[in-house]
């Protein structure tokens, strides 16, 4: 049934923003460019005489394409809560969307729904695709997938965060400066860091879950502490709940 | 009439320190920008075991890094996103009727606003990028042409959001085009990655544009020299240039303001 409903919205949310076509074509493309200055910029490194150690650039291209993968499809089905939270706090509406008989996460998942973030998903699949058309794959689909599938996991406990933040604090607009920086992080070669760096990326916040680990378990590469950082992307998860919870529990409105 | 400008840049002063915790957040965004290009850097020069890569020993890639990136500080603007409002909700009208123009009245609130920036983002994360990286990196400067190319980089930075501003005359919804450029406008301009090492192709299409005056241009005359699509300019004659550059996008804007402005129609707020 939520299935159900949640599809309608979906599709609702796409009739009305053909309403404006031209914009919705623009917005894609900037969210489908966007997806490619980051292996432009890596391009324009090894054209100018430049490497990263142990990494081709098509191998660091595939690292880029699984987190623009990752990146797309969470950022469309939902990160977003982190924006819808605040503005149904700002405006007051929260109370209005959980009336409804829905579970509240889902509900406000369906509402977050991000229908032109379809850009940044395309362009994952394709440089996904590019890399791997440039890359002999020695390593594990399954492992691949697996990650990848952490990866969300560890999106969508972001979004629980910046959710539960914004419902305590309102103004977090910045958020996403922060979660973009994060993401130029889980852009790289995990070796290119230092130890203590890497250390935190695997477990505190466990970045690397987003692109190294997916490209270098197809790529056949060493996977060390990549069991680590999936229990930890697991314990960030159940954090990140937890909190949501509790932060949800404090919210109060008067009724919009 | 000095007076009407200062109370302007006065106002918008008071405006965004209502925002200053929000500012202070660069603070922790700006360092750990600026670690992640100091990651990648060093272990691509160390990889390489070369001293220079496309004419940039390590010293001067984080120099250029650091002066490029925290420049933004000082030329943010939103005038595309107030334009866009203030045509959407019709409190363009009250926007026309005032003594001052449109344009003019965005550059004062700039000037508040980034006056501000100056003092609690630019200033603050220049110092914490000494600290990082070592205030070697600032060894080989030449702040009078940097100083000099500011206000070119300010005006171009507010006549392009302008001209972005523009689109909400001709499309009901100008998010698209607005986030078009702000996705790409960083990479066009050289923010942290120096135009030198785009194919050269690409670098003598650059010369023709006006972006490289908003980082690359700032970034390179604060290092003092400049070189891009085989093209070396001695740095006063790449500020000349930049005058010429502002006052041609200038007309552009200014061209593109009377044509649209026809189009609108409010009745009052």
């Amino acid at each position: 049934m939520s299935f159900k409903i949640h599809w309608m919205f979906i599709k609702m949310k796409y009739a009305s923003r053909m309403a404006y076509r031209l914009d919705f074509l623009m917005s894609i493309v900037a969210f489908f460019l966007f997806q490619f200055i980051g292996p432009a910029i890596i391009g324009i490194i090894y054209y100018a005489g430049g490497e990263f150690p142990g990494w081709t650039m098509p191998q660091v291209l595939l690292i880029m394409g699984s987190l623009a993968l990752v990146r797309g499809f969470s950022f469309m089905f939902y990160v977003g809560i982190l924006w819808a939270t605040m503005r149904h706090v700002e405006r007051g509406t929260l109370e209005l969307l959980f009336i409804r008989p829905i579970n509240k996460l889902w509900m406000l998942m369906m509402d977050s729904f991000d229908e032109e973030d379809i850009g940044q998903l395309i362009a994952g699949l394709a440089l996904t695709l590019i890399a791997l058309s440039l890359v002999d794959v020695h390593g594990s689909w399954l492992l691949y997938f697996v990650f990848l599938f952490f990866g969300l996991i560890f999106f969508l406990s972001i979004g629980l965060l910046g959710s539960a933040a914004t419902v305590l604090w309102v103004k977090t607009r910045r958020l996403y400066e922060i979660i973009d920086i994060f993401m130029i992080f889980a852009s790289y070669p995990k070796t290119i860091y230092s130890k203590e760096i890497s250390l935190l990326f695997t477990t505190v916040l466990p970045l690397f879950i987003l692109g190294f680990y997916p490209a270098s378990a197809l790529l056949g590469f060493a996977i060390d502490n990549a069991v680590l950082c999936i229990v930890s992307v697991t314990i960030f998860f159940a954090i990140s709940l937890y909190l949501w919870n509790a932060a949800f529990k404090k919210y109060s409105g008067a009724g919009g | 009439m000095l007076e009407m400008e200062r109370a302007v840049i006065a106002i918008s002063w008071k405006a965004a320190i209502t925002w200053r915790f929000s500012m202070l957040l660069s603070l922790i965004t700006g360092p750990m920008v600026l670690f992640v290009n100091y990651s990648v850097w060093s272990s691509i020069y160390m990889a390489t075991g070369k001293t220079l890569i496309g004419g940039y020993t390590f010293e001067q890639m984080m120099t250029y890094i650091v002066v490029s990136f925290t420049l933004f500080y000082l030329l943010w603007d939103d005038a595309d996103e107030s334009l866009h409002e203030d045509i959407l909700t019709g409190a363009l009208t009250a926007s026309l009727l005032k003594p001052l123009s449109y344009m003019y009245f965005q550059l004062l609130h700039k000037i508040g606003h980034r006056f501000l920036a100056l003092l609690i983002e630019y200033i603050p994360v220049m110092i914490m990028a000494g600290f990082l990286f070592g205030f070697d990196i600032y060894a080989e400067h030449h702040i009078g042409y940097f100083i000099a190319s500011i206000p070119l980089a300010f005006i171009t930075t507010l006549l392009i959001n302008m001209l972005i501003g523009i689109a909400a005359f001709w499309l009901v919804k100008p998010k698209g085009v607005k986030w078009l450029y702000r996705m790409v406008g960083g990479f066009l301009s050289g923010r942290g990655l120096p135009l030198a090492l785009f194919p050269l192709f690409l670098q003598k299409a650059f010369i023709f544009l006006p972006f490289q005056y908003i980082a690359y241009v700032p970034a390179q005359l604060f290092m003092g020299n400049y070189t891009l699509g085989e093209v070396t300019l001695a740095p006063i004659k790449v500020l000349f240039y930049g005058v010429i550059q502002v006052i041609v996008l200038y007309f552009i804007v200014a061209l593109a303001w009377k044509i649209s402005v026809k189009r609108y129609c409010g009745s009052g707020t």
